[in-house]
């Protein structure tokens, strides 16, 4: 991993050098497959939105890697951008303090595979769950990518699981 | 990775937990995306347009004993080729140290894309200009083997490249 981010540091230096197309090129080609499905997860599987939060990513990160200092991986720091992008859209399409309240009902009440579930689960509780029990970020990270306390990214989750298991017919009794 | 705020949060049954941590899969971009961006971080001044005639640059060689050698190991996984006609990049000259790596996490990057066939290194010639190793590609377009070859270590590195179409015979 070191040594794919040493890798990643020569291209951005490269990239920033001279404003490289092919050195970008060779970034974006590099971690744009691992964030697009991402982006597409977090969209709910809206394709289109996926691509246009990955092009907005790049944009920013392009813009911001002269002040990037290497403390993490850079698929790490990209993915942080993206998130982040991903509320703003989310922020501004869905109503007031979507994080906080319930999830809308599904069309139908049990059963749905897990990806429908997910899918339909509201866009604050959907980013938590795909952050933390798809993409492996832990609380603490994913506190800091949405800027919320690691304590509320938790009952987010608890939340979210709640929802996703009563939509596929799990029962919730289990969840900790 | 040690995650000691999670212990206490694991997810039950452990089959949907699976099934959660298998949808963390990569996606092939649309290579019109690829060009959306550049368009737009163009024109957001964020890159600078590409030399011309760079194919044909043939520049002081690098010298380094170990140039080239393992291009074939970043073959090794990944998706077999797309559909698209088949290039043939060639290498003139030997390259600076450290490129092996770089070249092999490029084409490495490719396989993964679906975008290289195979990849050969050439023992040394006398002739420190001569070719010292080809990529076979495959892609949509002229622009987009161009846009590959670029990427390759050798041509960022100023390194002399010439690329070629496959006559289809």
């Amino acid at each position: 991993m070191r040594d794919e981010n040493e890798y990643d540091s020569r291209l951005a230096a490269e990239y920033l050098s001279s404003r490289s197309e092919a050195a970008f090129r060779s970034l974006y080609r590099r971690h744009t497959p691992a964030l697009l499905g991402m982006a597409r997860r977090l969209s709910g599987g809206d394709g289109s939105a996926a691509e246009d939060l990955v092009q907005e990513t790049w944009l920013r990160a392009c813009r911001a890697l002269g002040a990037f200092r290497w403390e993490s991986a850079l698929r790490t720091w990209l993915a942080g951008i993206l998130v982040r992008c991903a509320r703003e859209r989310h922020r501004d399409a869905a109503r007031e303090a979507e994080l906080t309240q319930d999830p809308p009902a599904p069309r139908a009440d049990r059963n749905l595979d897990v990806s429908s579930a997910i899918e339909r689960l509201a866009p604050g509780f959907r980013m938590v769950l795909v952050l933390h029990d798809v993409e492996g970020y832990t609380h603490n990270e994913i506190g800091e990518m949405l800027g919320i306390e690691a304590g509320t990214s938790k009952s987010q989750l608890s939340r979210a699981r709640r929802q996703l298991k009563s939509w596929i017919g799990q029962t919730s009794s289990t969840i900790r | 990775m040690d995650r000691p705020d999670e212990l206490n949060d694991p997810l039950d049954p452990p089959e949907l937990a699976a099934e959660l941590a298998r949808m963390k899969q990569a996606e092939t971009p649309n290579p019109e995306l690829e060009s959306r961006t550049i368009a737009e971080l163009r024109s957001a001044g964020l890159i600078r347009s590409s030399r011309s005639g760079w194919r044909w640059l043939k520049v002081a060689a690098f010298f380094a004993a170990s140039f080239l050698a393992g291009f074939w190991a970043g073959s090794a996984g990944g998706r077999a080729p797309e559909t698209g006609d088949r290039y043939v990049l060639f290498l003139y000259g030997s390259g600076p140290a450290g490129s092996v790596e770089e070249h092999r996490r490029w084409a490495g990057d490719l396989r993964s894309q679906g975008l290289l066939v195979s990849g050969v290194k050439l023992k040394p010639e006398a002739d420190p200009e001569a070719v010292s190793g080809y990529f076979v590609i495959r892609a949509r377009s002229r622009q987009q083997a161009d846009e590959i070859a670029r990427s390759c270590p050798h041509a960022r590195q100023g390194g002399a490249v010439d690329l070629r179409m496959v006559d289809p015979l």
